[in-house]
């Protein structure tokens, strides 16, 4: 049997602490034969209640008298804190660490765990399978039999074993530190969390060393050959035999080959990732994922921004927090159902030349995306879209700060080109004159055009769309038709009636770009609430694409506002439906609920 | 318990009773996937059954029953995963549809692992059938357990994983012997 049964027991004793769960719940949705043998099990759990509830115990076990039971049902347990940031990877080699004995003592930074899949394993001359929640240890020679088999670190780096291959961990080498993995051939797809310096991650095939200190890759091995492929960062080479070295950024890939020069060349377009969403759909106000289904979107704000000297400690403290824990973060988002997190960027830190980022060339722009491109990457392992905002100063109107805009993106959109998890947005401001925002608008289009990026633009309305409609909305969707609408929650009857008119007058793709309690006091808890469910049920009517809760990790500089996150698992209202669980993403607690009730499609082109 | 609305016939009722009695495995296995605790399993089982046949009226009959009241379940399941004391919480909203789909694709074979478990059942030994009685019959969670065998928690704890997992296997032999894997 494959299921993780020390899980599978925990969990029906009740007994699973958050961690365990959420290396249950990965487990269960990695594969449709776990949930079978899952089900198996519970099977046999209530199996066994029903075949002997109201049977005669076989013996007395004691005189005492059994008073005490079905004491605990009424004394509930708290509901896991889910939204907590749980350390994702860390529960999986506390759940590892309990299965599998080491036999060589390892840094926790390379204790590595089985995330996904499933490998024969040679060890101390011994083979013994490993599944999801099994350590590894330095020594272990791995052969994955079929699927694909994913390991984890603490740190967030995740490595792809494709079926077939066969890899080893590498014992430790004196005078070297860090991850080491070896694969003889095969396939291996990384993703790896930035290094400590002098401890990079090492990947060691027959010809090559890959040295990483931060980056997405793939790597192929066969026998004399070694072919990789670099996503984002960067990436050394080195070969065993002569000691040539070469460096690969994004976009490249190395072929070793055993007598030729190694060679950084640029990878076919055709193996770069285009942007997977697109807007389509009947009546073309849906975002469409690469294999045509509808993306619903639920989304989160998420605070990143501050890094370098200009801000607060306060900000820099809590970015540097969500950057550290990131991948902990990712999947926390995940398990919460949440499919997008929107981060701003910009502010003063992204072009201070003393940002701290290691910018160079006159500015800090640099260093900026490429830390940017790393937190991108990581959304990206784990199944996140990144809805990119700009947020700072006056740019988008301001004739005078255009340019630095510009110079902004000029940079970011070729950075993150090989990202298929990216969408950007357009005009984040509120008070604007129409043709201000229009011009705006048609301004920021050309120029994303201009870079070459051919996905959906999300244009963000004028007065957040709260009751404002103009007929410039109109000819706006007619320049581009990659275009999304956004409109934020400040008074929700506001813009529940923009929504309403975009949605079903216009047929227009749209989104409720943010929305919260406010810290200004004009709205609270219900009526956020309210806009959510409102949202909902133009998504359930397929006349909206989703909305984005603010937000995650709320910047301690708002007082009184805390972070909040639009999640499934209070989806009670109705079977398959988005829901709209608004709570505190800290403290799990929810509010009182406000009950939709499903409305019947409206029929297109007609105002309700 | 509700009594069931007046507008139901006879015929109804018997119709009701006959189908959710074919259904009703099924729908106590998936409820027992994501619901481990017996008495919140049994009270959802419950009120299951009595939404199902409130809703009977409205039962499209070219529908398959147990996949109509399948349905009815989950959304018992998601509107009161709340109130839970553990469980369903740990599983995500897609996760409990998969589970439903595969708790009806595997109702046969959980057919005859039932029927098999009770042969199993009377293979235990002395200790571990006292220990099973305890924990599924009086419903004793192990830290009552505990004190009424002489044993730690923990203990009774392996010894519940122990004994599962050797009715598990004996439940595989059965069915393969019998060809109802």
């Amino acid at each position: 049997m494959t299921a993780p049964d020390p899980l599978i027991d925990a969990y029906l004793e009740g007994d699973l602490d958050d961690r365990q769960a959420l290396a249950l719940q990965t487990w269960l949705s990695a594969d449709r034969e776990h949930v079978r043998a899952f089900v198996r099990l519970t099977a046999l759990h209530s199996g066994l209640r029903r075949a002997l509830s109201g049977s005669a115990a076989p013996s007395a076990p004691s005189s005492r008298p059994i008073s005490a039971r079905r004491a605990r049902t009424s004394a509930r347990r708290a509901l896991p804190r889910w939204i907590v940031p749980a350390l994702a990877a860390g529960l999986m080699f506390a759940v590892g660490g309990v299965l599998l004995a080491r036999s060589t003592p390892v840094d926790s930074d390379e204790r590595v765990v089985v995330t996904a899949g499933a490998a024969v394993v040679e060890r101390n001359r011994s083979t013994v399978e490993v599944r999801v929640g099994d350590a590894l240890a330095p020594g272990d020679r791995l052969r994955v039999t079929e699927g694909e088999l994913m390991l984890a670190y603490i740190d967030g780096t995740v490595l792809s074993f494709a079926a077939g291959t066969q890899a080893h961990l590498p014992a430790a080498v004196a005078g070297t530190a860090g991850k080491r993995v070896g694969i003889d051939h095969g396939r291996l797809r990384a993703s790896v969390a930035r290094q400590p310096a002098g401890r990079p991650l090492v990947i060691v095939t027959a010809d090559v060393d890959l040295t990483v200190i931060g980056t997405e890759l793939s790597c192929t091995c066969s026998v004399g050959s070694t072919r990789l492929e670099v996503a984002s960062g960067r990436v050394r080479v080195g070969r065993h035999g002569d000691g040539q070295s070469v460096e690969a950024g994004a976009g490249d890939y190395v072929q070793a080959v055993p007598g030729q020069a190694l060679e950084v060349r640029v990878q076919p377009a055709a193996t770069v990732s285009a942007v997977a969403l697109r807007v389509g759909g009947p009546r073309h106000n849906r975002l469409l994922g690469a294999d045509g289904r509808r993306f619903v979107m639920k989304g989160v704000q998420v605070h990143v921004v501050p890094w370098g000297p200009s801000a607060s400690a306060a900000q820099r403290l809590l970015a540097e927090r969500a950057f550290a824990g990131r991948g902990a973060q990712f999947a926390a988002l995940r398990l919460a159902g949440i499919n997008t997190a929107r981060v701003f960027v910009g502010g003063e830190v992204a072009f201070a030349a003393d940002n701290g980022l290691g910018g160079g060339g006159g500015d800090g722009i640099a260093g900026y995306v490429q830390r940017l491109a790393t937190w991108v990457a990581d959304a990206r392992a784990a199944g996140i879209t990144v809805l990119i905002c700009y947020h700072g100063d006056d740019a988008w109107e301001n004739d005078a700060h255009w340019p630095r805009y510009q110079r902004l993106f000029a940079t970011l959109v070729p950075a993150l080109r090989p990202f298929d998890n990216v969408l950007y947005e357009l005009v984040n401001t509120y008070q604007m004159d129409d043709q201000a925002w229009m011009r705006a608008s048609l301004r920021s289009i050309a120029a994303f055009r201009a870079l070459d990026y051919r996905g959906p633009l999300v244009a963000g309305l004028n007065h957040y769309g709260n009751w404002w409609y103009s007929p410039l909305v109109d000819q706006l969707a007619r320049q581009d038709r990659q275009l999304v609408f956004s409109l934020h929650y400040y008074k929700w009857m506001g813009w529940d009636d923009t929504a309403t008119r975009l949605a079903h007058g216009a047929n227009y793709p749209v989104i409720l770009g943010e929305f919260g309690r406010d810290v200004r006091g004009d709205v609270g808890e219900t009526e956020a609430i309210a806009a959510a469910a409102a949202m909902r049920v133009l998504v359930m009517q397929d006349r909206a694409i989703g909305a984005v809760a603010n937000g995650w990790n709320v910047p301690p500089y708002l007082p009184g506002l805390r972070g909040n996150v639009m999640t499934d698992d209070e989806a009670g209202l109705m079977p398959n439906a988005w829901g709209v669980g608004y709570r505190d993403a800290f403290s799990g607690t929810l509010p009182d609920w406000i009950e939709v009730a499903p409305v019947a499609p409206t029929p297109p082109g007609v105002l309700p | 318990m509700d009594t069931p609305p007046a507008s139901i016939s006879p015929a109804d009722q018997e119709r009701f009773t006959r189908l959710w009695t074919t259904a009703q495995p099924a729908i106590s296995n998936y409820i027992a996937a994501l619901v481990p605790d017996f008495h919140e399993g049994e009270d959802l089982l419950q009120n299951v059954a009595v939404v199902v046949l409130r809703k009977f009226a409205s039962y499209d009959r070219g529908q398959p029953f147990v996949a109509w009241a399948m349905g009815v379940a989950r959304f018992e399941i998601l509107a009161k995963r709340r109130t839970f004391a553990r469980s369903a919480v740990v599983i995500s909203s897609d996760l409990v549809e998969t589970i439903a789909e595969v708790a009806q694709e595997m109702q046969p074979e959980l057919d005859a692992r039932g029927r098999a478990l009770r042969e199993c059942i009377a293979t235990l030994g002395e200790r571990a059938g006292q220990v099973v009685h305890l924990r599924y019959a009086e419903a004793l969670e192990p830290r009552d357990i505990a004190p009424l065998v002489g044993l730690s928690a923990g203990a009774v704890r392996v010894m519940l994983t122990r004994i599962r997992a050797a009715l598990h296997a004996c439940i595989d032999r059965r069915s393969l012997a019998a060809g109802e894997t």
